[in-house]
């Protein structure tokens, strides 16, 4: 393909993903050196609003569930989602019916997904169904008015609702790994584990680079779930960097610190994308 | 043809059964909002604007706010040349909304919104509603405005002017089980003390021997007010500065904290559906609730202990004022509005506080109007009890326009912290004062 064409047929999307995209982020970025509020003009402050923000203890708080929060549910969909594929592929008559199955908290709104999530682990209004279970068989947890019970119902939550994406993408993986490597290791003598371990899995690295930076991405803008069950509790405990951002923006009416915000949180995505992004251009410029 | 002819039979048979099942759950809307909507459709007396209007109304889904807004938009469905739009939003949804279409320079998503002493006073304050004087003058007595409640008005007043069209007063009043105080040889609480003993006196009868709305992303602020100002507290001196962290702070947060072990553990997430939900299951003694919730609670059709519940004003603090807050709702006009001001105020004003409509709704909240809060026939069970409170000098939040949500927000975190004991109160209060000092000098409140 010329280079002609390549830029009259990508250049619309280009466009498009710039208006939409960049626009935005640079318009972000420049109020952030601003403070106003709703009706009120822009006063410049330069990098005032960063330096209060890095220097609040809310921040601290916010950024340090934001991290346990991204890690714990990346770890958890990312081995529970690839056991999953390994039982789906394994179930070859009954694989329509679990995927059917699998596929219901994906097409539940996330909205929705996490306040029926969180009603379910609510002791004192009759309709905590998983509560009940639980404390019936002595697991008691205060999942709303403890830090820990408060970030692991958040954490359950989030990998309930994503979890049968990462199980599709492994999926996918296995059904088109070749067979020969499996069955050459099967015929060496190797075992069941020592097949995932040495040949399955790293056969299948890139898709859990891609399963993990995808959950990455998604994790560290956590705000809806959080929004209708703990909204920030206790204590403040669970403000992800999202939810801060939208308390400060529209609580407080902080419209330049909440772009601040905004800014910081891209920032964050970005530093912790950045091991995936350097592993992409090295498997571009290998291929090449 | 055969399978034509079974299919067909099924299609019908489907939906049939399908226009039964919408006819139903369309059939299903509250008997309060049928009423209202009903007697509003004959009160609805609006000159129909020259040109097409839309007219976008913002107002949050609650018991006692539904049957306004469906007296509004049922009720002038038939207007010439008006048409009346409500998707109903929670109450957070209904701040951040409402803030940013009367902020914007252009034309506002929301003609008419919902609003309340707090909301009102900020709108008013960055003259984001219209001012009505001139109309509530004009309409006086098409409308009938003189019987509306004088407090009422204040309510929804701002520097002098009237800036909203109040429907409904309220207050929170002491909802408890009769039966378990009876069993338990104990009178409704009239003190702090006495509460404090009735819950002990109360522990293992019930579930939990109290309930309050403390929600720490919004209504623990009211809990701290209540008793803040029972005790002889103030919020902010004249400069706007934040005079809280006192003695009266100290106690009024200590206070609460006490309490905390009669109430459930997840007491810091509760809204007022949470806490009239458990009312209404019967795992909760008493609270101290809106008496718009009192209906509700005890409903035979929604409450497992209707009948089973008495009213009583709030408990006292110290200067003999009741730990309650006063409230009054209404809607306003959007200055930014494109539709008249004047159609947007005769919508409201010929239907909401019509004397039918507020009668109809007497049953969720308590009539902006005079003769309805004196007419034996709309009397309500918990009426004497509001009234009551009212009379004693309950308080509404302190009228200065950056209450909610920018006090709410800042000072929340730190009454939170105190009442678990992960902060102490005298540093929880120091911290929050000076925390929202800085966020008032830089929103230019304090100068």
């Amino acid at each position: 393909m010329k280079r002609r064409e390549f830029l009259l047929l990508a250049g619309p999307a280009v466009v498009v993903m710039t208006l939409l995209m960049i626009a935005p982020l640079v318009t972000t970025a420049v109020l952030s050196l601003n403070r106003f509020s709703y009706g009120s003009d822009l006063s410049w402050v330069g990098l005032s609003n960063y330096t209060q923000l890095l220097s609040s203890p809310e921040l601290h708080s916010s950024l340090f569930f934001t991290l346990a929060f991204v890690f714990g549910t990346t770890a958890l969909k990312v081995v529970l989602g690839f056991g999953l594929a390994l039982l789906l592929n394994f179930a070859v008559r009954t694989r329509s019916f679990f995927l059917g199955t699998l596929l219901v908290p994906l097409v539940v709104p996330p909205v929705v997904g996490a306040l029926i999530f969180g009603w379910m682990f609510r002791a004192d209004i009759g309709i905590g169904l998983y509560q009940y279970v639980l404390t019936s068989i002595g697991v008691d947890v205060d999942w709303f008015s403890s830090t820990s019970g408060a970030i692991l119902l958040l954490v359950m939550q989030n990998v309930w609702q994503d979890i049968s994406f990462a199980a599709l993408i492994f999926l996918a993986g296995l059904q088109t790994l070749p067979a020969e490597p499996l069955e050459a290791a099967r015929v060496d003598g190797a075992s069941w584990w020592q097949r995932q371990r040495y040949v399955v899995v790293p056969a299948l690295s890139g898709l859990f680079a891609f399963v993990a930076m995808m959950s990455v991405m998604d994790s560290f803008r956590v705000f809806d779930s959080i929004a209708v069950t703990t909204r920030g509790g206790p204590n403040g405990s669970t403000e992800s960097l999202m939810f801060l951002a939208y308390k400060i923006s529209f609580q407080q009416s902080q419209l330049g610190q909440g772009s601040a915000m905004s800014m910081l949180t891209v920032l964050g995505i970005v530093v912790l994308l950045i091991p995936f992004l350097i592993r992409t251009r090295r498997q571009f410029t290998e291929a090449a | 043809m055969t399978v034509p002819t079974r299919l067909t039979r099924r299609l019908k048979l489907a939906a049939a059964g399908g226009a039964i099942s919408v006819a139903a759950v369309a059939g299903c809307s509250a008997p309060t909002t049928t009423t209202t909507a009903a007697a509003a459709a004959k009160a609805c007396d609006v000159t129909p604007p020259a040109q097409p209007a839309t007219v976008n109304v913002l107002a949050f889904s609650a018991p006692a706010i539904d049957p306004f807004s469906d007296a509004m938009v049922k009720g002038c469905k038939g207007t010439k040349n008006v048409t009346l739009n409500h998707t109903p939003v929670d109450f957070t949804g209904q701040i951040q909304k409402a803030e940013l279409a009367l902020s914007t320079s252009g034309k506002s998503a929301y003609d008419i919104v919902e609003v309340y002493n707090s909301t009102l006073l900020k709108y008013a304050s960055k003259g984001w509603v219209q001012p009505l004087d001139d109309y509530i003058a004009k309409y006086k007595e098409k409308y009938r405005l003189g019987d509306v409640d004088p407090a009422a008005w204040k309510g929804v007043s701002y520097n002098g002017k009237v800036y909203g069209i109040p429907n409904q007063v309220n207050t929170q009043i002491l909802i408890y089980r009769k039966d378990l105080f009876q069993a338990a040889g104990i009178k409704p609480p009239t003190t702090y003390d006495e509460m404090l003993s009735a819950a002990k006196a109360l522990k293992g009868k019930v579930d939990y021997p109290l309930s309050l709305v403390w929600g720490s992303d919004d209504a623990i602020l009211d809990g701290f007010h209540e008793w803040l100002v029972a005790g002889g507290g103030t919020w902010f001196d004249k400069d706007n500065k934040p005079t809280f962290d006192s003695a009266q702070g100290r106690k009024a947060l200590q206070q609460m904290k006490d309490l905390m072990p009669y109430m459930p553990k997840d007491t810091l997430s509760f809204g007022n559906g949470d806490v009239m939900a458990l009312m209404q299951q019967g795992k909760v003694a008493m609270t101290v609730i809106w008496a718009t919730r009192a209906a509700p609670i005890n409903d035979p059709s929604a409450s497992k202990v209707a009948g089973k519940v008495a009213f009583a004003p709030a408990p006292k603090g110290m200067t003999g004022t009741p730990a309650s807050e006063n409230s009054v709702d209404g809607f306003a006009i959007a200055k930014n509005s494109a539709v008249p001001a004047e159609t947007l105020f005769q919508i409201i004003a010929s239907t909401t506080l019509n004397k039918d409509v507020q009668v109809g709704a007497s049953k969720v909240a308590l009539p902006a109007l005079a003769s309805v809060q004196k007419d034996s026939k709309a009397q309500q069970p918990h009426w004497p009890a509001a009234l009551e409170n009212i009379a004693n000098g309950a308080q509404p939040l302190p009228a200065v326009p950056f209450m909610d949500p920018l006090t709410k927000s800042v000072v929340n975190p730190y009454l939170t912290k105190a009442v678990t004991g992960a902060m102490p109160v005298d540093t929880a209060l120091a911290q929050a004062s000076s925390a929202l000092e800085k966020a008032l000098r830089e929103q230019g409140y304090i100068k």
